[in-house]
This record gives C-alpha cells, sequence and structure tokens, in this order.
C-alpha cells in the first residue's frame, strides 16, 4: 500500500487550487445566510417540528463529524462549516413530519457516506445533502408519503375527496402527476398556485415553503459572487423550457417542488459541479433536463434529488470535455 | 494434496470471483436480494462450475483449440439447462424468482472464465478444486450480500414459509437495501471486507497475489 | 478437408452428447414440470373461486373481441366455472406489467360480474418490496369489494401499497382488464353449449 496523502510530508489539498481572499468558512457561512430567512419561515408557519427537524439533521451532521474525524484520528473539520450547511440543506429538503430517527439517519448517512468517505469536503462525488435525502427516499418513500397527509394540510383534504389515487404523499406535484396520468389535463388551476408557491405553500418538504424567499437567498449569493449565475439559469430556464415543450404551465412547475432549493442552493455546491464557466452552464441545463423529464415520464412526481445526483456524477465527465480549451492548448487567453 | 488445497482456496480468497476477479455481478445483485434464493443461485453455480470444469478437463486433449470456446459453451449450456429443467420440476417457488436468471449463467464470465483459464490447461483433480473453491468463493459472498440486505431491507429472513430471523418490531427496514443502489453500497463494503482478510491472510506468504 | 474435420468433429460429438443428456432430463422433468404448472393453476383457480370446476374455454371467435377490450393486458386464458352442475362464474388468467416484468393475476368473478378473488399466479417482482402485493394480504383482499358491473374508475380508487405502486398497479390494471372483458364480452355471451349454462 503507498503512503496516504495525509501520511506524506507534503500534502495536497483538494481542487481547484486558485488562491482567494474567499475562505471556505466565509462561504459556507454566507450560504447558511442566505437559506436563514426561509428556514426562519418554515419555522413560523409549519410550528415546532420544523424546529425539532432543523436541530435533529444539524446536530445529527456536525455531530457525526466530529465522531468520525475523532475516531480515524483526522483534524477536527467542523469549522470549516460545511456539516452546518449540509444538515441545513438536508432539513429543507424533508417534510416538516418527518420521523426523528429518519432525519439522524439521513443527516449520518450524508456526513459520513455522502462526505467522509469519500475523503471529506473536497474528495466527495455527490452533493452530500443530496446523498443522505436520497437514501431517505429510497428507503422510507412509503413512510414519508404517509407523514404528509396526516391531516397536516388543510387544504388536502380538499384533494382527497375527489378520488385521488396512486400517490399518497400528496404534495401539489403530486396531484399535478396523478391528475396528468388520469386525463392528461389538470383538475386545478395550475396559475392560482403561484402565490402559494411564492410567498406560502404548506405542502411538501421545509424547503418548499416559499420560493420567493429561496430566490432572494440564491440572488444575494450570485451577487456576492458566491454562486455562479449559470447554473441555477441554466437549471430553471430548461426546466421551464421542458415543461412548457411537454405542455404544462412552465412558471407552475419552476416554483412547485424542489427546484429552487436545488438550482440556488444544491446543484451549486462546489465540490461536486463543474469548475469551467460553460461546464456549469451545461450542467445546469442537464439538472433541469433530467428534473422536468423525471417529473413527466418518471415514476416519482418529483426528482430533484436524482437529477442533481445523476449531474453531479457526470460533472467530471464535463470538466474533461470543457477544460482543454483553458489548459490543454498552447495558446493561452489568460 | 497441498496443491490441491492451494487451488481450492484460491477461489475462496485472493482469486475470489465476486470480490477480487468481480466477474459475474449482473446476476449477482440482481439475485441477492433474498437469502433462499442466493442459496439455489450459489449451488447452481456450484454445480455448473464443477461440472463443466471436469468435462473440460478429461476432454482438454481432444478439444480443439480452434473450437475451444463453442464446445465450452455448448457444454455450460447443458449443465445450465439441466439445473433449470430440475429446478422447475422440484423447487418451482424458488424457480418462478430465479427464472430469469438460471439461463444467464451460461454467460456468467465466472463458468467460461474458468473452464478458459484454468480446467482446459489442467488435470482433473486440480480442476474439481478450481471449480469447487470458485463457486463455494462464489456462494459465500452472494449468500452473506443477501442475508445483508435481506435483513436490513425486510427485517427478516424467509426461508420459504417460515421467518428464520426477524429483526424487533419497531424496525422500519429501508428498503434501499432491496435496490440496486442499496445492493451495490453492500457489495462496497464486502469488498473492503474481503481485502481486509486477503491481505492479512496473504502477508504472512511469500509474494503479492496473482490477479487475473 | 482434414482440418476441417479434425475441427467439426469435436463440435458435432459434443453437440451430440449435450442432446442427448438433456433429452433424457427432459423426459425425467417434463411430467413433473406439467404437474407442477397444473397444480399451481389449480390452487389459484380454487383460491379465487372455491368449490367449483373449471374448463378452459378454447372459442376462437371470441378471443378477438377479448384481446381488443382487455388491453393493455392480455387475457391468457378464460375458465367457465361450474359447481353443483350450474353455471358458477368465470376466472381469468390475465398477464399484466408489474415493476420487474409480466406477472400472472387470475382473477375470480361471478354469474354477475362481482369479484370473487384475486391470486397472483407468477410474478418477478422484488422480493420484500413488489411482493408485498402478495404478503401484505389487506392489498388482494380489497378486490372482492368490487361490485357486478365495476367500471375502471372503481379500481383505480382502491388503494396501492406504497413503494409498491407499480406492482400494486399491475394488479389494478388486471382487475379492470378483467371487468371490461366481462360487460363487453363474457355477459352477452351465448351460454347454451356449455355444462350448466341453460340458466
Amino acid at each position: 500500500m503507498s503512503k496516504s496523502v495525509n501520511g506524506s510530508d507534503r500534502i495536497v489539498g483538494p481542487s481547484p487550487h486558485i488562491a482567494s481572499s474567499a475562505t471556505c468558512t466565509g462561504i459556507m457561512l454566507w450560504v447558511v445566510a442566505a437559506l436563514t430567512p426561509a428556514a426562519l419561515w418554515a419555522v413560523v408557519n409549519m410550528g415546532l417540528v420544523a424546529v425539532q427537524l432543523l436541530v435533529v439533521t444539524i446536530g445529527v451532521a456536525l455531530g457525526t463529524e466530529w465522531a468520525v474525524n475523532s475516531i480515524s484520528r483526522k483534524p477536527q473539520t467542523l469549522l470549516d462549516g460545511s456539516a452546518l450547511v449540509t444538515g441545513l440543506l438536508l432539513a429543507m429538503s424533508l417534510p416538516p413530519r418527518t420521523p426523528w430517527w429518519m432525519a439522524a439517519i439521513g443527516a449520518f448517512v450524508a456526513i459520513w457516506l455522502g462526505k467522509l468517505l469519500f475523503g471529506g469536503l473536497g474528495h466527495n462525488l455527490f452533493n452530500p445533502a443530496l446523498v443522505g435525502r436520497a437514501f431517505v427516499t429510497l428507503s422510507w418513500g412509503g413512510v414519508l408519503a404517509g407523514v404528509q397527509n396526516r391531516g397536516w394540510f388543510a387544504t388536502l383534504a380538499d384533494v382527497s375527496a375527489e378520488g385521488l389515487d396512486t400517490v399518497s404523499g400528496a404534495t401539489r406535484l403530486a396531484v399535478a402527476a396523478a391528475d396528468r396520468a388520469a386525463s392528461g389535463g389538470y383538475g386545478f388551476d395550475l396559475a392560482a398556485q403561484y402565490q402559494p408557491l411564492l410567498l406560502k405553500n404548506l405542502e411538501g418538504s421545509l424547503g418548499e415553503i416559499s420560493a420567493g424567499l429561496l430566490i432572494l437567498g440564491g440572488l444575494v449569493l450570485i451577487v456576492k459572487g458566491i454562486i455562479d449565475w449559470r447554473i441555477p439559469a441554466g437549471y430553471i430556464g430548461t426546466m421551464g423550457l421542458v415543461s412548457w415543450a411537454f405542455g404544462s404551465d412552465p412558471i407552475f412547475h419552476v416554483l412547485a417542488g424542489g427546484v429552487m432549493l436545488g438550482a440556488f442552493f444544491m446543484a451549486t455546491d462546489y465540490v461536486s459541479s463543474p469548475m469551467s464557466k460553460k461546464g456549469r452552464l451545461i450542467y445546469g441545463i442537464g439538472c433541469g433536463l433530467f428534473n422536468a423529464l423525471g417529473r413527466f415520464i418518471g415514476p416519482m412526481p418529483e426528482s430533484t434529488t436524482f437529477a442533481i445526483l445523476f449531474m453531479n456524477g457526470l460533472a467530471p465527465l464535463i470538466d474533461r470535455l470543457t477544460r482543454p480549451r483553458v489548459f490543454g492548448v498552447v495558446k493561452t487567453d489568460a | 494434496m497441498s496443491e490441491w488445497f492451494r487451488v481450492f482456496r484460491q477461489g475462496l480468497g485472493i482469486e475470489n470471483p465476486l470480490t477480487v476477479l468481480m466477474i459475474g455481478l449482473c446476476a449477482t445483485l440482481a439475485v441477492s436480494t433474498q437469502f433462499q434464493n442466493a442459496l439455489f443461485m450459489g449451488l447452481a453455480v456450484i454445480f455448473v462450475l464443477v461440472m463443466s470444469n471436469v468435462l473440460i478437463s478429461v476432454f482438454r486433449k481432444a478439444i480443439p483449440s480452434e473450437v475451444r470456446i463453442p464446445i465450452f459453451i455448448v457444454v455450460i449450456a447443458s449443465f445450465v439447462t439441466i439445473v433449470d429443467l430440475v429446478m422447475k420440476a422440484f423447487v418451482p417457488s424458488v424457480y418462478g424468482v430465479l427464472g430469469i436468471w438460471i439461463p444467464l449463467i451460461v454467460v456468467n464470465c465466472v463458468i467460461l472464465g474458468r473452464a478458459e483459464a484454468f480446467a482446459y490447461h489442467n488435470e482433473v483433480g486440480l480442476s474439481i478444486a478450481d471449480g469447487l473453491g470458485m463457486g463455494i468463493g462464489y456462494s459465500t459472498v452472494i449468500v452473506l450480500l443477501a442475508v445483508i440486505r435481506e435483513l436490513l431491507g425486510t427485517g427478516k429472513i424467509i426461508w420459504f414459509d417460515s421467518t428464520l430471523i426477524s429483526l424487533p418490531a419497531g424496525y422500519a427496514p429501508p428498503s434501499l437495501f432491496l435496490l440496486f443502489p442499496g445492493a451495490f453500497l453492500v457489495f462496497a463494503f464486502m469488498i473492503v471486507g474481503a481485502r481486509w482478510i486477503n491481505e492479512r491472510t496473504e502477508a504472512r506468504k511469500e509474494g503479492p497475489a496473482c490477479r487475473v | 478437408m482434414r482440418n476441417a474435420l479434425r475441427l467439426v468433429i469435436p463440435v458435432l460429438v459434443t453437440c451430440v452428447l449435450a442432446a442427448a443428456g438433456l433429452a433424457a432430463t427432459y423426459a425425467v422433468t417434463a411430467p413433473k414440470i406439467a404437474e407442477q404448472d397444473r397444480l399451481a393453476e389449480e390452487r389459484s383457480l380454487q383460491a379465487v373461486l372455491p368449490d367449483a370446476t373449471f374448463t378452459c374455454l378454447e372459442d376462437s371467435r371470441i378471443q378477438a373481441d377479448v384481446d381488443a377490450v382487455a388491453a393493455p393486458v392480455d387475457v391468457l386464458d378464460t375458465f367457465y366455472a361450474t359447481a353443483d352442475g350450474a353455471h358458477a362464474g368465470w376466472a381469468l388468467k390475465v398477464s399484466s406489467r408489474g415493476y420487474g416484468g409480466p406477472m400472472v393475476v387470475v382473477i375470480g368473478l361471478d354469474t354477475s360480474g362481482s369479484v370473487t378473488g384475486v391470486t397472483i399466479l407468477s410474478h418477478n417482482e422484488t422480493p420484500g418490496l413488489g411482493t408485498k402485493v402478495i404478503t401484505e394480504t389487506w392489498f388482494l383482499e380489497q378486490f372482492p369489494d368490487l361490485e357486478a358491473g365495476f367500471g375502471d374508475a372503481d379500481v383505480r380508487a382502491l388503494d396501492t401499497i406504497s413503494g409498491s405502486t407499480k406492482s400494486s398497479n399491475g394488479v389494478r390494471n388486471a382487475v379492470a382488464g378483467a371487468g371490461r372483458v366481462f360487460s363487453e364480452v363474457l355477459s352477452g355471451l351465448d351460454l347454451s353449449g356449455l355444462e350448466g349454462g341453460s340458466q
């Protein structure tokens, strides 16, 4: 066995090796700050269950990071803030009544399997929060669907009375998917949903509370230069375009579900997205494309998680395809 | 005898078809959702592997090398079809689940690979050792994989109509382990485990393991 | 020429021996396999319509109608059931698409067309996940609630097993198909040629 990188006298940090004044912790704190309004609004409207979910995921994420680092005698990385962001993002991607143990397992899987097993922050191929969420949805899809309609949403009672079948986790998207499957049309007015989706929507996960607040947070991050506008622009633009091509309402499909959280906060994760500008645009378009395809022809009403995870897997390839123009050729433009 | 045992042991450890050579994974991951199915799959592979190894080794001098592959395939396919028919006749409930995977043993690289790499060049005794070692090595891994997946994914282990082991009632089984991501996840950890064991046991011996 | 023979003869001999071996195995196992298949079918027919005798309808004239009505599922066999000499109902063997491929579902209907029982004859569903349609007994037990004249909408109103939606839908589609076959074809069938069909 060769000596591990950490065991040798020189330590090479993960790419990109670009000198910048922005520290990792600083970036992470900005992301947390941008998410805070939406998280607080969720707590205000959804109540203590939302607090419990946030405390569990963030607590377990931080605890796992600390414990695994301690056991494997690696330097502590708690203060880089990435575990905090992962915990927060995971909470935002789960419905408020997610059982606490499920949220805890999700957070543990996110940090341990999604990040530390790969070698820590910077080495992970996939967005850790989405790995945790994928684990939870694939494992207890039925339970998650069940917790959503335990009388939490008044509006949902009306929908199920109309004869909603197949889909038991009835978010607005699930209702839309069931309608499409049954008749090809929609049983409710999509345009009437714009306002609740933008301002205050109680169906679905914590992060679906308000697309407006997420957009606001995302814009702040773009203005501060923390995330690249190309990823959310490619993502949301493609999502709308494909929805329109499928004959549905593009605005509704962009606002509903996990698109805003995914486009601004999940897909833009530094480590798991491509580095070149062109690559980021391609990556954003890919996320939007697979998210939309998943919604219209996939088995589940929402597919943000798997669209982004899939594109995470492609990110190194996109980098390979888009990088040689910058580094490989003698002709330089820098 | 020691040579026989050395060949036999290779299939179990340092040349395990699944955790080291990593061949024949498709059927393995698909079938290993239930202990019962994995066990029958393992037995079927052991049978086909040993029988085809024996036959090919016995007639290795009579098989011209230009047409050896078609002959191997005919031999293997015949044994697989025999297993197929026998299972259908005597354990129909298992056949119902394994049905589509049994014929695919024909193209499972483990068997053709051993015929080509071992039985064609070695005498019968050693070919039996190789077939048994590889077959048992394959079965051990697939059964262990299935036990982990079934226990975690459904909370119990089933043998036909009876439950062998069952986890406490409060356990909410994560169905991820029954799906392919779970199969890859568990299998990855088994590869880690196998490496660890192989490095420990082989460290005492001379030289690194020969990898095909 | 000699070289060609040197290659052809071993292949030929292998093939002949393999064929002989397989023929022998087949001769031994074939009756056993036929018996197993018959038993399985008999068991599922008895489960959906107890204490009846079944005759497979082999009428090529209705088959075209049945196929047209049943789509997207396939009706493999239609059984005419009698009990104590009188027409007791129908059993349909329907192939439908589940998660892991085709699943064969047997549906029992009484003379009025209400469902008497549903069982699954063979399937390729994921053990522990798709197989919940069998192990979670409430799922199959909700089908006998379907009254005479039920339609697709009534079937869709039944619950599915969360996490096994595709497998559940496979069964529901099969039952809906059987319902259509009854109302469009079987209910209007002239039963006079059949045993106990004079009622």
